[in-house]
């Protein structure tokens, strides 16, 4: 067990100050609004090994994912990430997620001694590829997403070698902006290096070191603990996405989950092989849904590290659409396929534990983006925003409606300032009254949100899930309603597919209808 | 429990007439009241148990004993500042009145969607604040403005009709109207506001006034708070300045406001949801009145009470944020910059399921209180792990006001420690290095993650706690000097002393690129600035002596958030300048600047102030050297034990050195001076401890 408890304790807040004091000098220091303002990013320590020891919890879709960046630097690089280098990677196939996520790791050493590693990962808003952005709506392949790299050494004795990101800066529209956020996450890696080394001066790397184990082992601990009370119970779920957007309809996520002594099997067998569209899920992100569900079930409170999964025995089969294969489409695997494995997992986990697993939520974040030539300025806009929904309901508590679930929690953009900004016009922003699903405790209800269009020929482009499949109730609750994406011109309501790509006239008003959330429990009367 | 100390002297600057002053700071646990008599240049200080039903009954009280007690005449007080919790805790117990929302039709449901982010992501629950105004009592108005302030939809007349037979069936308390774009054009909120005046029963606000601010949403929520709390406030403000006035009629009563500075309690119509944190603003006012009166510049406040630790960093002057919450709902209101957590000498000792030692956020309070007070408690706190360490004297805490039990401390603290399977003293240790390293953290959260380094900072340390831990923390983050204020536990009270009456005016105006111009923006400031002096002027102030502040909050086209940049000159230059001066802030503050893109300038504001008093500490005049009353075994670390010198506050000289180890007992507080830390106490009566020289 941990030999000095209030060391420990003090250490522990130590290490996450470092990580968080890292996430303050990237967004601080980066260029993209995306790092900056919707906090895309994270920043984790690891011990030798690279096993995660602390991180910044900034958002969900990066916890725990950059232990396999680092594995694969390790791997790939070994024993030339000497004191001063740092490596560079985004590849889905090795350790990344999506291509605009870059991530950077840099060793760390007392001496001659490789104690520990630093790492940042964040969101660039170009990095190449068939649209602006990186995340073009209809890929097939990854090749259209954008420059792929494997762990590569970018930075020697401190500096950024800018001859080995060559292909990164010539395939990115702004590589101005490319060199300022590397610049940005190689001082956050330099900060994170140093607050070690002198919290290692305090203290001294060997507490450190063993601080490091201990946290694991404390993390674990805790998690364990809380799981062997379901001991020995297992369960099966199987949920879909709606399409690829690739012509493929209903793809099956399939789970089955069994608890052991102070371990949990999660085996994805059965789930679809990966399709043509963009919706496969590198393996990365596929497990940060797991930790996910997990860290919130049993471990809100606990040390965020691979002490938390460790206990976890992850089985993705290979070639599957949540562990793809190059050349695999994956760009809107982050945003919609997460959040359906959170769903497939949880809807697994209720039959386990039914007293603290919610109702399905609504499944998705609506991805709605808008483009054309502002009729004011002459210049071309594009508008991109994510719309809330219905939560699911669980154990004493009705689900909230209208707000972010799971994997996203970005703020929307206020209608003053979305009018001011683009030629469009918010004519209701509402709940969607009696969507949520029935039950003892009600599910959610979603948003309708209607935009009209104040400037002709508007290329809109929605990602979009559940609007088929609904956002399923536990116990005899009903499932919510699900979305409906639509236009209205001329008193007429065409309505649009999940995934689609259209272009709208002047006046049209694009009406996005956002699922509901699921019920929980009988209704009593 | 009450008790009367001569104290420090405060003076004002110009003595003409007798002038007496009074601050009065209500607090979770005591009421805090200071006398300043500028006939005499003494001050007194009062202490006594806070009624929270009705806050204004111990103000009322407390005053009246104390000026007895003085033999002050009350006839001769001219005025209180008041510090009060009164809308911090309405909002936190949502007592506040039934609320009518009038809002653009189809956008009803703002308030309840928020931001659609959610406050805590690790959790299922999703939970957020409930909105303030139920689906049923949100009324849709037939009206739309473009973003230029142009109606697209008039409001007729045959719609106002229709409001107003709406709002006299339902007969709400108050009525908050919030329409899209009324920051550029109020035509329509004034019409509606017009059409409802004569119903006397209803607090009407209405957001262009309240908040003439761009996002519907903050807008929004900060007029129904206004709406929310307006009754209940104005109603205690009443209520507590007739019984004032029934004791002293010639006194004016002023509010400390969240912005750090006061206003006339006749005028808080519309801006009770300025006084959300009246009660934490004084206590970093006063910490930095202590700090610059000692020739600093750069100081941490850190006011340690029972139950939590008030936290800010202020450089040059206090920081005034645009922003602030109130019971998780966003208050879009200047508010000084003050952090909070769970943190005091009430914070209660735990071990988790794998054993290992938290401290707080939960709080034993003053009941049942740390196992020591003997009044029912039984956890472990950071005042019970003192008292083992020696740093309280048993005997002499509060002044002897409560007894310490060291056998129910040993007990609390000892069950801790057979957990653990530690030594009892290596327990009491760890209990405050913990309790000192949750303060630490968020210490390294208000400078640290701004950019700048505790090292350059005083730490001024006060309420009941501040001192026993001040060493600890300043050693933690490298700190060198430290400040204690004569009177620890009253600085809040001396902070409304010292506080101007100050109003801020805003007005979003959003102008970019080639549409800015000099002279508009000047207009525009000059505007607010009118407005911002008559508001002064309606509280007796004269022009002369009013300090006006102009800045502009801008940002680049694209951003969302904007940077705060003051404006120091007018004139043709002052877009040139004030784009120059954004680009070096944003360089500062962000690494960067970016070139070729467009600035916005998107809020207009002005802060106006107006001086209430030059107050002059003078020290005690102690002139020789106290004695040590004792000596007391403490312990600093494993196995280690020293005696310490035990000193009381009010009989060291001035100048006097105190080595480490020592401690300074007082009535409000107990100062510990560690091994290689040396205290001396000031002329003006505060004492620094200043690491030694090895």
């Amino acid at each position: 067990m941990i030999e000095d408890p209030v060391s420990f304790e003090v250490l522990k807040n130590a290490l996450v100050s470092v990580s968080r004091e890292m996430s303050v000098a990237l967004r601080k220091t980066a260029f993209s609004p995306n790092i900056k303002e919707r906090r895309d990013c994270s920043c984790a320590l690891f011990d030798a090994d690279g096993k995660l020891v602390a991180q910044s919890k900034d958002i969900p879709v990066h916890l725990g994912a950059m232990p396999l960046s680092v594995k694969a630097c390790i791997e790939e690089i070994g024993d030339n990430l000497v004191d001063g280098t740092m490596a560079l990677l985004n590849d889905p196939f090795s350790g990344g997620s999506h291509l605009p996520d870059l991530t950077l790791v840099a060793p760390v050493y007392d001496d001659e001694d490789l104690v520990a590693f630093v790492a940042n990962r964040a969101h660039h808003s170009d990095v190449g590829g068939e649209s602006p952005g990186s995340m073009p709506g209809l890929s097939v392949s990854i090749e259209e997403e954008g420059v792929r790299i494997t762990p590569r050494l970018v930075v020697q004795t401190g500096k950024l070698d800018t001859e080995s990101i060559s292909d990164l800066l010539s395939a990115t529209r702004t590589p101005e902006e490319r060199l300022g956020d590397l610049s940005a996450q190689i001082a956050a890696n330099t900060v994170g290096i140093d607050r070690l080394q002198s919290v290692a001066i305090e203290n001294g790397w060997d507490s450190l070191t063993r601080t490091f184990k201990d946290l694991l082992d404390y993390s674990e601990e805790m998690m364990g603990g809380r799981l062997s009370k379901y001991r020995g119970l297992e369960s099966e779920f199987i949920d879909h996405m709606d399409s690829d957007g690739a012509g493929t309809w209903n793809v099956p996520i399939s789970v089955s989950i069994k608890i052991g002594n102070r371990k949990a099997t999660i085996d994805f067998a059965g789930t679809a092989e990966q399709v043509r569209g963009n919706v496969n899920c590198p393996i990365a992100s596929t497990l940060s849904s797991v930790y996910y569900v997990f860290v919130v079930l049993f471990g809100h409170d606990i040390p965020t590290n691979e002490g938390c999964w460790s206990i976890l025995n992850v089985d993705i089969p290979e070639g599957t659409f949540l562990n793809p294969n190059y050349p695999a489409a994956v760009s809107a695997g982050n945003v919609e396929t997460t959040q359906r494995i959170v769903d497939a997992i949880l809807g697994s986990m209720a039959s386990i534990a039914p007293d603290i697993v919610p109702a399905a939520s609504q499944g998705t974040m609506n991805n709605v983006a808008i483009g054309g030539i502002d009729p004011r300025s002459q210049k071309p806009f594009s508008f991109y925003e994510t719309i809330g929904g219905g939560a699911g309901a669980m154990s004493g508590t009705h689900g909230e409606s209208g707000i972010h679930s799971h994997m996203t929690n970005t703020l929307n953009t206020p209608i003053e300032s979305l009018e001011i900004s683009y030629p469009l016009r918010v004519w209701r922003y509402a709940i969607r009254r009696d969507t949520g699903g029935e039950g003892r405790w009600r599910g959610g209800d979603g948003i309708i949100r209607e935009i009209e269009l104040v400037s002709d020929e508007c290329t809109v482009s929605i990602q979009s899930e559940r609007r088929h499949g609904r956002p399923w109730g536990l116990h005899g609750g009903d499932s919510g309603v699900s979305g409906s994406n639509s236009i209205v011109y001329d008193n007429q309501i065409h309505e649009l597919q999940a995934k689609s790509t259209v272009t709208a006239p002047e006046g049209a008003i694009i009406r996005i209808e956002t699922p509901g959330g699921g019920g929980w429990g009988k209704p009593v009367d | 429990m009450t008790s009367r100390v001569p104290s420090v002297h405060i003076s004002r600057m110009t003595t003409c007439n007798r002038m007496i002053a009074i601050g009065v700071d209500v607090g979770g646990t005591f009421t805090d009241i200071i006398v300043s008599d500028t006939a005499t240049g003494q001050s007194y200080v009062h202490k006594i148990p806070s009624t929270p039903k009705a806050q204004d009954l111990a103000v009322v009280e407390g005053l009246s004993e104390i000026l007895a007690d003085c033999g002050l005449d009350a006839r001769d007080v001219s005025l209180i500042v008041h510090g009060t919790t009164v809308a911090t805790n309405a909002m936190l117990q949502r007592e506040g009145a039934d609320v009518l929302l009038l809002t653009t039709s189809g956008l009803e449901d703002v308030l309840e969607i928020g931001r659609q982010n959610r406050e805590e992501i690790y959790d299922f629950s999703a939970a957020r604040p409930k909105a303030l105004v139920k689906r049923d009592n949100r009324i849709g108005v037939s009206e739309r403005l473009d973003s230029e302030g142009n109606p697209i939809i008039q409001l007729e007349n045959r719609e106002i009709q229709r409001v107003r037979s709406l709002v006299e069936s339902r007969k709400p308390e108050a009525i908050a109207i919030s329409l899209l774009f009324s920051y550029i054009n109020h035509d329509h909120e004034d019409a509606i506001m017009r059409a409802l005046r004569d119903i006397e029963t209803a607090y009407v606000v209405a957001s262009s006034r309240v908040l003439p601010e761009f996002r519907e949403y903050e807008r929004t929520s900060t007029t129904v708070l206004e709406a929310y709390l307006g009754p209940l406030v104005l109603n205690y403000l009443n209520r507590l300045d007739i019984s004032l006035k029934a004791i002293s009629p010639k006194t004016k009563l002023t509010v400390m406001q969240s912005n750090g500075g006061t206003i006339l309690c006749s005028r808080t119509h519309g801006k009770a949801i300025g006084l959300a944190i009246s009660g934490l603003a004084g206590g970093v006012i006063g910490g930095w009145e202590i700090a610059k009166r000692g020739g600093v510049n750069q100081a941490i406040t850190l006011d340690m009470g029972g139950t939590s630790c008030d936290i800010s960093a202020v450089s040059e002057r206090v920081i005034v944020r645009p922003d602030n919450e109130i019971g998780g709902l966003p208050v879009r209101m200047p508010s000084v910059d003050v952090k909070t957590i769970g943190a005091g000498g009430g914070s209660i000792a735990w071990i988790d399921e794998a054993g290992v030692l938290h401290v707080g956020p939960q709080s034993a309070g003053a009941v049942p209180g740390p196992a020591s007070y003997s009044k029912g408690g039984t956890s472990a706190t950071v005042t019970d792990a003192n008292l083992i360490l020696g740093r309280l004297n048993p005997d002499f805490f509060v002044g002897g006001r409560i007894n310490l039990n060291m056998k129910r401390a040993t007990d609390a603290v000892g069950k801790i420690a057979t957990h653990l399977s530690i030594p009892l003293d290596e327990t009491a240790l760890g209990i405050i290095r913990i309790s000192t390293n949750n303060m630490v953290q968020a210490i390294r959260e208000v400078t640290i993650e701004r950019g700048r380094d505790p090292r350059e900072f005083v730490l001024v340390a006060f309420g009941g706690a501040g001192p026993t831990q001040a060493i600890d923390i300043a050693s933690s983050l490298g700190i060198d000097s430290i400040l204690i204020p004569p009177n620890p536990g009253i600085t809040s009270a001396l902070g409304l002393l010292c506080a101007d009456l100050r109003v801020d005016v805003m007005k979003t105006v959003m102008i970019s690129g080639e549409d800015a111009s000099s002279r508009r923006m000047t207009e525009i400031l000059e505007d607010l600035s009118d407005d911002a002096r008559d508001q002064l002027r309606g509280q007796g102030a004269q022009k002369d002596k009013m300090e006006l502040l102009w800045s502009l909050d801008m940002r680049y086209t694209g951003q969302s958030h904007e940077l705060n940049i003051p404006v120091r000159f007018k004139g043709k230059d002052l877009i040139l300048a004030s784009a120059e001066r954004f680009e070096t802030e944003h360089e500062a503050s962000y690494g960067y600047r970016m070139k070729d893109r467009d600035i916005q300038w998107v809020t207009a504001r002005v802060t106006a102030r107006y001086p209430q008093a030059e107050w002059r500490i003078s020290g005690p005049t102690t002139p020789s050297n106290g004695t040590p009353v004792e000596t007391r075994k403490v312990i600093v670390d494993r196995m280690k034990t020293v005696d310490a010198e035990i000193y009381r506050r009010e009989t060291l000289g001035e100048e006097q050195r105190v080595l480490g180890p020592a401690i300074i007992e007082q009535l409000d507080t107990t100062t510990y001076i560690a091994p290689d830390w040396e205290g001396k106490q000031e002329k003006d009566g505060s004492l620094w401890l200043r690491r030694a020289v090895r």
